[in-house]
């Protein structure tokens, strides 16, 4: 289960501008999902200090529930394009497999409608989260207690916001490298 | 078009585009804002996904994904599984096929420690099945004794179907957990009477060699506790401070993941490029699981708007069919679906429609979630898709091992699977007696 294989999306690139490009984005794409695994220990670290700090000391630490809560969805988005390009997603592929070997090219098209369905609807996702950001940043959102302890919501929306942004875009490069597969399909 | 029609239209699409390969999630993305627009207008489809996107995983809760992947993954690599197998090789090296049983029964510890089969499959396949080949047993065999009882991962707590369930459901996940534990034990119990009879009445089936001349490792008693303080200590750690009061579910998990994590290095098991290698498996399972989930929400909010669980609901329970002709359909449906799809995705899909039916059937949600995730579990053992036997295939890394073969030795412990959920099913104590205690 724990291969780090060459994603099956990330098929050969011509031209040297292109392959300079693809390597800052792939950059880019691995040091998202690097924060977003470094957060994993942030979560498990935190919640074992509030249970030290409760067992022991006999009062939680503030914020940790609400912070663990939104450092999650921020460690999910974060990581959700590097997933996508490591072709992570569960999908069933029976079906698909057997028209791979029958008809390679309108496999290659079908993967290409897939994946421009995901580049509409997690753009979809990064649009409507441009609004929620708007309106954490107008009315001073925040999680916390006033008086104890409180923090904006704000970075963390933003991040979310990068994360989906990020994984909209991946899917889209994949839709037009399975479209190039169709083409050279066609040549061959 | 009403909303009922086109909520049903939207439950078939699901299944037609997940069946032709597109990521589940994103199947239910597309179906669900399709049919939210159609519904309600796509201003209140935009506002919605935006919205479930943001919201649906801001739980403290899910937290728990992470941290039992985490520690999963963790006993996987540091070697306490192995340990696990020993002790229980050696206490039942008497008996007929012992080390099948051995194998069932290492698994049912070590599932208390672990909420993923994946990792019980892959920890398994490297230790009991080398075992097993060398002690004269077939290697159909050894394979499937590994895959069938790979599924006690799920259903012995901690387990990510049970949680998962509980959020679908609105359940507490330390019921949930409860009641995973008769049925675990039941399950391990039928599974050792299956080796048994397989053993009196198709040796073929079981044995290579009949006369086992290998010999066993000399086992002291004290290697024998050695060898039991990591994972009762792990145990005692998750379980016993869940149930002791002291520890929430998630804080189970982070405790269980640390404690893995400082077991695993003081067995010297685990350096850097490791570590960092589980955390990356340990964020990607995490996203798979939980991206699933936020579609998932999406799609029952989508359900809900179109009312098809409701008017399904009064179709099924007034009709002919009754609750016990709903829970028949519904398990064959899961089984089927078994073997095109992974576990969580199964409940995700049906358990938005499921779930307010069994509610107007007045069933006990706790059993009802306890049958769905052994139909569930059974799925991990069904061709052409059974993700314990391809996990088995993969962990095992040799070229002669056919899928087909594991396939087949799974085969009479899916029977065993089946045969559980008939009995779960008939009394329901088993699954609800702990959890309501």
């Amino acid at each position: 289960m724990l291969d780090n294989r060459e994603a099956p999306g990330a098929r050969p690139q011509g031209g040297h501008r292109t392959g300079l490009v693809h390597r800052v984005w792939r950059r880019a794409v691995d040091g998202l999902a690097a924060v977003g695994t470094l957060l994993i220990v942030v979560l498990m670290l935190l919640i074992c200090a509030d249970i030290v700090a409760r067992n022991l000391l006999g009062s939680s630490l503030p914020l940790i529930s609400e912070l663990g809560a939104l450092t999650l969805v921020v460690i999910v988005y974060l990581q959700l394009a590097a997933t996508v390009r490591a072709d992570r997603l569960p999908r069933t592929e029976i079906l698909f497999a057997l028209l791979q070997d029958a008809r390679p090219r309108a496999a290659a098209l079908l993967a290409a409608c897939f994946d421009l369905a995901g580049t509409v609807l997690v753009g979809l996702i990064a649009w409507s989260t441009v609004r929620i950001l708007e309106k954490d940043l107008a009315s001073h959102e925040f999680i916390g207690v006033p008086g104890i302890a409180t923090l904006p919501t704000w970075p963390f929306r933003a991040l979310i916001l990068v994360g989906v942004t990020v994984a909209a875009v991946e899917f889209l490069l994949r839709t037009l490298s399975a479209l190039r597969a169709a083409a050279s399909e066609e040549r061959t | 078009m009403s909303p009922v029609e086109i909520g049903g239209l939207a439950t078939g699409g699901l299944l037609l585009l997940i069946l032709i390969g597109m990521p589940i999630g994103v199947s239910m993305l597309a179906i669900s804002f399709l049919g939210v627009a159609l519904i309600r207008g796509d201003t209140v489809a935009l506002r919605m996904i935006g919205q479930v996107a943001n919201d649906s995983l801001r739980e403290y809760l899910f937290a728990v994904v992470p941290l039992f992947v985490l520690m999963g993954l963790l006993v996987t690599a540091s070697g306490v599984g192995k340990d696990t197998f020993d002790v229980f090789q050696r206490l039942l090296r008497r008996i007929t096929a012992g080390l099948g049983i051995a194998t069932v029964f290492a698994n049912a510890v070590f599932a208390s420690i672990t909420g993923i089969s994946i990792a019980s499959a892959t920890v398994f396949s490297r230790v009991a099945v080398p075992e097993m080949v060398r002690h004269g047993y077939t290697r159909k065999f050894a394979t499937g004794v590994v895959a069938g009882s790979s599924v006690l991962g799920m259903l012995i707590p901690p387990s990510l179907l049970m949680i998962v369930y509980a959020v679908l459901a609105e359940e507490s996940v330390g019921r949930m957990f409860l009641a995973g534990i008769g049925p675990g034990l039941l399950l391990a119990l039928i599974f050792s009477m299956a080796i048994v009879l397989l053993a009196r009445i198709r040796p073929s089936f079981v044995f290579d060699v009949a006369d086992d001349g290998a010999g066993y490792e000399a086992l002291g008693a004290a290697a024998l506790v050695r060898k039991s303080v990591p994972i009762l200590s792990l145990m005692l750690l998750v379980l016993g401070g869940l149930y002791g009061g002291f520890l929430n579910p998630t804080e189970a998990g982070a405790a269980g993941a640390f404690g893995a994590l400082v077991i695993a290095v003081l067995r010297r098991s685990l350096d850097g490029p490791t570590f960092w290698r589980l955390l990356v498996e340990t964020g990607q399972i995490t996203v798979s699981i939980l991206f699933l989930i936020m579609a998932a929400t999406f799609f029952s909010r989508m359900l809900a708007l179109s009312g098809v669980p409701r008017e399904l609901a009064e179709l099924l329970l007034s009709g002919p069919i009754g609750p016990y002709g709903f829970i028949l359909v519904y398990v064959v449906l899961i089984l089927i679906l078994g073997c095109l799809i992974d576990s969580i995705s199964i409940m995700l899909i049906l358990l938005p429609i499921a779930l307010p039916v069994a509610e107007a059937a007045q069933f006990d949600m706790i059993w009802f979630g306890v049958i769905t995730v052994v139909a569930v579990e059974a799925g991990l053992l069904t061709p052409p898709f059974g993700l314990s036997v391809y996990t088995i295939k993969s962990a095992m890394d040799d070229p002669t091992l056919r899928v087909g073969e594991i396939f087949r030795g799974a085969a009479p412990f899916f029977a065993a699977m089946l045969v559980a959920l008939a009995v779960i099913v008939a009394f329901p104590p088993i699954a609800t007696w702990l959890a309501r205690l």
